[in-house]
């Protein structure tokens, strides 16, 4: 059989420790480009028989330009950026890191939600400011064991988030269209079914979910008028997800009490942006899925996913199952010991 | 919603079908009855039905040719969990959706085990059968394991397994899991370790637990090796499908004290023959394959049959689809809702 095409988009000079271990098995040969244009991409990948990618190289153009893809892999988590409809036309099965940072994006929304509920960053910023000592003006705090946690998306991040959560013995609701009801219930959890339900009962929604067509902007005015006016909205998914203008006029009015915010619509975000103004909203430059381990994490997973699929299996983190109407049947992948021990 | 939907039930004739049929009638659709006859009978049935639902028959793979791809009805919904008995394969060729009614046993199967390994652990058997003789003695108690801190093994890290686990895990058990189809990340969340294979699992466990489907892979997935392999104080427990298990080459490492005794409901024959070896010994404990019962249980069942009746009949996955394959042969559907919400969308 010929040697395998890994078209590696994004990434140069590098060693692919990672990708050359899991891949040891396969007849495969790497090529890494950092595209200066689409057009760039487009060569890149024409004869690829996967591709991995980071950065925003997932378009529709790109991806019909190759010839004979059967994969592309994507080392970050979400895969909002790439155009996932193509992919199924395609017949590319797209994979992401699934998992890969579920740990950390889940400690950090629990960051935030303890920060607000303590109000420990404007804490320091007053101390450190004035040395205030009024401590009335951090009431209410609320008893965490009494209160309500609301999540949003209930996937490897969100359940995490419940599972922490639940060594608080929060109650918490769940709203996710999707989840069978036995997890639900694994994990301890009320599932609502409206949206606006679970905005209005809960003390902290927190949303987990991934960006795309059906979850663009699902948290709205809507939503934001029917939560309670002590509640904190927390976000460490995607921007997105949360129509900003109306987050702003929700805080302004205070109609919610206070936000944590990991993720905005325009990244970087504008240091104009008014919720970096306001003492109530606590913020990280989308960091929530960066750890040590995520680092290379990311790479391990992609690659295992490329390898599979060379193999001629379904991959563990395969995220357009739609794509098998157009493909054979395969097998499952199986579970296999990272190849580099760290 | 797209014009009325028509459903089979397929069971016994005498059984009430309220619960079966309450989602089909929630969203204004129509059920017909199979009254029996052979294939010929059902397959002229099957023609007028959008979606079919089974209770306890066993339905004739020959039907498969005249669903899916090439008749109206779309799928099958089958009561209970194991789908042992259906043809996967002859489906999948002609496009018909299969689901099961996943879960609905989860707490009282993983509440069995738990009564089946306890009774094992405490040697609960042969001690009540002392005492109701007349026989108080402690003689027989040692080797009698700690639990907290014991090692738990569980083959197939599923919905069952998973419950399993987590109430293991309240005993202080160490739970280690063989299942090649879980991903790392998930065996984390599920915070159990996981093993490369079944003989290492048997190697450390002081008690061991398959809560797989029965499939061609998992067919005497324990077996004579796996005996060999277990701790002489090890117990075996099988709350599954007896044909997991291996069963002359269980009753051989019983009666030569290869392993400490065992926990099972469920035999590679059922019922069980009354001459079973397994029936006589002091260190095994039976019940009459019913780990998954409860009215509770039943319910969730009979409502998710017809819930996932609905699902196919309307253009949707259903949410336990158990021939993923079948994919491949349609185009996309609509992906499974919760039925509170998707009954919604139905009615709208």
């Amino acid at each position: 059989m010929a040697k395998k095409k890994v078209v590696i988009l994004g990434i140069e000079d590098d060693p692919l420790q990672y990708e050359r271990a899991e891949m040891e098995d396969l007849d495969v040969e790497f090529i890494q480009v950092k595209p200066d244009s689409e057009g760039e991409a487009m060569e890149a990948v024409k004869d690829a028989d996967a591709v991995m990618m980071r950065g925003n190289w997932g378009t529709e153009q790109v991806i019909k330009a190759t010839e004979h893809c059967q994969v592309l892999a994507v080392y970050s988590h979400g895969f909002n950026h790439i155009d996932v409809d193509a992919c199924t036309e395609k017949g590319i099965i797209l994979t992401n890191g699934a998992g890969m940072c579920a740990e950390e994006v889940s400690n950090q929304g629990v960051a935030f939600l303890l920060a607000l509920n303590r109000q420990v960053v404007q804490t320091t910023n007053r101390l450190r400011k004035d040395g205030s000592w009024d401590r009335s003006a951090y009431l209410p705090i609320g008893a965490l064991d009494e209160q309500v946690l609301g999540i949003v998306g209930f996937g490897n991040i969100g359940r995490q988030v419940a599972r922490k959560m639940s060594g608080w013995r929060m109650r918490t609701l769940v709203y996710d269209p999707y989840i069978a009801p036995w997890i639900i219930k694994e994990y301890g959890v009320e599932q609502v079914h409206e949206l606006n339900d679970l905005c209005s009962r809960a003390d902290y929604v927190v949303v987990v979910v991934p960006l795309n067509r059906e979850t663009y902007h699902m948290i709205g005015e809507e939503q934001f008028r029917a939560m309670k006016d002590t509640a904190f909205f927390i976000n460490v998914c995607r921007g997105s997800v949360t129509d900003e203008a109306a987050l702003i006029k929700a805080l302004q009015t205070g109609q919610i009490r206070g936000a944590g915010l990991d993720v905005f619509e325009q990244e970087p975000v504008d240091p104009k942006n008014l919720l970096l103004q306001m003492e109530n909203v606590i913020t990280a430059p989308h960091i929530a899925g960066n750890s040590t381990r995520s680092a290379w994490l990311s790479r391990e997973r992609a690659a295992q996913q490329v390898a599979a699929v060379l193999r001629g299996e379904w991959p563990m983190a395969g995220q357009n199952p739609e794509v098998t109407a157009s493909i054979p049947a395969r097998k499952r992948a199986k579970a296999r010991q990272p190849q580099v021990v760290v | 919603m797209a014009g009325k939907i028509r459903a089979l039930y397929i069971g016994p004739d005498k059984t009430d079908i309220e619960q079966q049929t309450r989602a089909i009638k929630a969203v204004g659709g129509e059920v017909d009855r199979f009254h029996g006859g052979g294939t010929g009978e059902l397959i002229e049935a099957l023609k007028d039905v959008d979606v079919a639902m089974s209770q306890g028959h066993k339905f004739d793979p020959q039907a498969f040719a005249h669903m899916g791809l090439n008749g109206r009805c779309k799928g099958l919904v089958s009561f209970g969990h194991g789908y042992d008995g259906m043809d996967l394969q002859t489906a999948v060729d002609n496009g018909v959706v299969l689901a099961n009614t996943a879960s609905f046993g989860t707490e009282e199967v993983s509440n069995h085990t738990m009564m089946l390994f306890l009774v094992c652990a405490r040697k609960f058997v042969l001690h009540h059968k002392l005492v109701t003789s007349g026989v108080w003695t402690r003689e027989h108690l040692p080797p009698m394991g700690h639990i907290a801190g014991q090692t738990f093994g569980i083959i197939g890290i599923g919905d069952i397994g998973r419950a399993v686990a987590r109430k293991a895990q309240a005993f202080g058990m160490k739970v280690i899991a063989y299942d090649p189809y879980v991903s790392s990340w998930d065996a984390k969340e599920y915070g159990v370790e996981s093993v490369d294979s079944v003989e290492e699992l048997a190697r450390r466990s002081d008690y061991i637990s398959p809560h797989t489907y029965l499939t061609e892979e998992t067919r005497h997935i324990i077996n004579k090796s796996v005996f060999e392999a277990m701790k002489p104080t090890a117990y075996l427990i099988n709350c599954s499908r007896g044909p997991v298990v291996d069963e002359p080459a269980l009753i051989e490492a019983l009666q030569s004290k290869k392993i400490a005794g065992a926990g099972l409901d469920v035999f590679e024959k059922e019922p069980v023959d009354p001459a079973n070896p397994l029936l006589k010994m002091d260190n095994v404990a039976v019940t009459n394959h019913y780990a998954s019962y409860s009215e509770v249980a039943w319910e969730q069942a009979q409502t998710q049959l017809g819930e996932e009746a609905v699902r196919i009949a309307t253009g949707s996955w259903p949410m336990s689809l158990i021939n993923p394959d079948v994919r491949t042969k349609l185009p996309p559907l609509k992906k499974a809702k919760v039925w509170d919400v998707y009954r919604r969308e139905l009615q709208v």
